[in-house]
């Protein structure tokens, strides 16, 4: 087999596991209204263990930008519904802009130990918040 | 609107932005303090996380390496499963899943912890 062709059976297992991890990650979504993001995260740190072309923080980001496409469509759902108004939900998404804007700045600031301290806990926490039902 | 939605809303946002999640802390807050249903504290939640991540995501674009690759798939296949996670909702009690996933989740959280 050539280099050509390895590169590209890589290429389609990287894509198959990609699905898989986002599928597995949206049924959590959906099921629990929680955890897909974390369980992403896990995901993409498995698959890009043996490269190094992508930083912690980028697992974090790559996470970010797919969890924005997997809970635009569960916003549509939620709506279609009647669940909520989102008049509700106004005030709250114009203090997000912000705290997003600024959360994206913080990524750069902090260190890659700081944020897997940062994210444990919260991964510990939202645990603990599923078993007690906070 | 009180200063208080204002400031929770803030910090929440702000930890989702990073890409961390904002673990589910505003659904926590809505019910709790501000008595809203569950799923009207997660579809606020929702709109919330969405116009977040969007204010985040052009800064993650300029700044991060992205693997548009894995957005794509990950993103659209979770699509995929967020029906199949919503259409399963209906038909089994979530709550005992919910349990043993907290409990899976705790585990890996304690483990990365003594990793880091």
């Amino acid at each position: 087999m050539n280099e050509k062709a390895i590169r590209r059976s890589a290429q389609r297992k990287r894509c198959l596991l990609f699905s898989l991890a986002g599928v597995l990650s949206g049924v959590v979504n959906g099921l629990l209204g929680t955890g897909g993001g974390i369980l992403t995260v896990f995901f993409l740190s498995k698959i890009y263990a043996l490269e190094k072309i992508y930083s912690t923080k980028d697992v974090f980001a790559i996470t970010l930008c797919s969890s924005l496409i997997m809970s635009a469509a569960s916003l549509v759902f939620y709506l279609s519904e009647g669940f909520f108004d989102l008049s509700q939900g106004a005030p709250y998404m114009l203090a997000a802009i912000f705290g997003g804007a600024f959360g994206a700045f913080l990524l750069d600031r902090l260190n890659s130990k700081t944020m897997k301290v940062i994210f444990a806990l919260l991964v510990v926490w939202a645990g603990i918040s599923m078993v007690i039902k906070l | 609107m009180k200063i208080l939605d204002v400031i929770v809303s803030f910090l929440a946002s702000a930890l989702a932005g990073t890409g961390v999640g904002g673990g589910g802390l505003l659904v926590i807050y809505l019910t709790l303090a501000r008595g809203l249903g569950q799923l009207a504290a997660q579809g606020i939640n929702l709109s919330f996380f969405i116009s977040g991540a969007t204010a985040a995501v052009p800064v993650h674009i300029k700044k991060r390496n992205i693997d548009f690759l894995a957005v794509i798939f990950i993103g659209a296949f979770g699509i995929v499963g967020a029906f199949i996670g919503l259409t399963l909702a209906k038909s089994i009690s979530p709550s005992l899943l919910r349990k043993f996933f907290g409990i899976f989740l705790i585990l890996c959280g304690l483990k990365s912890l003594k990793n880091v």
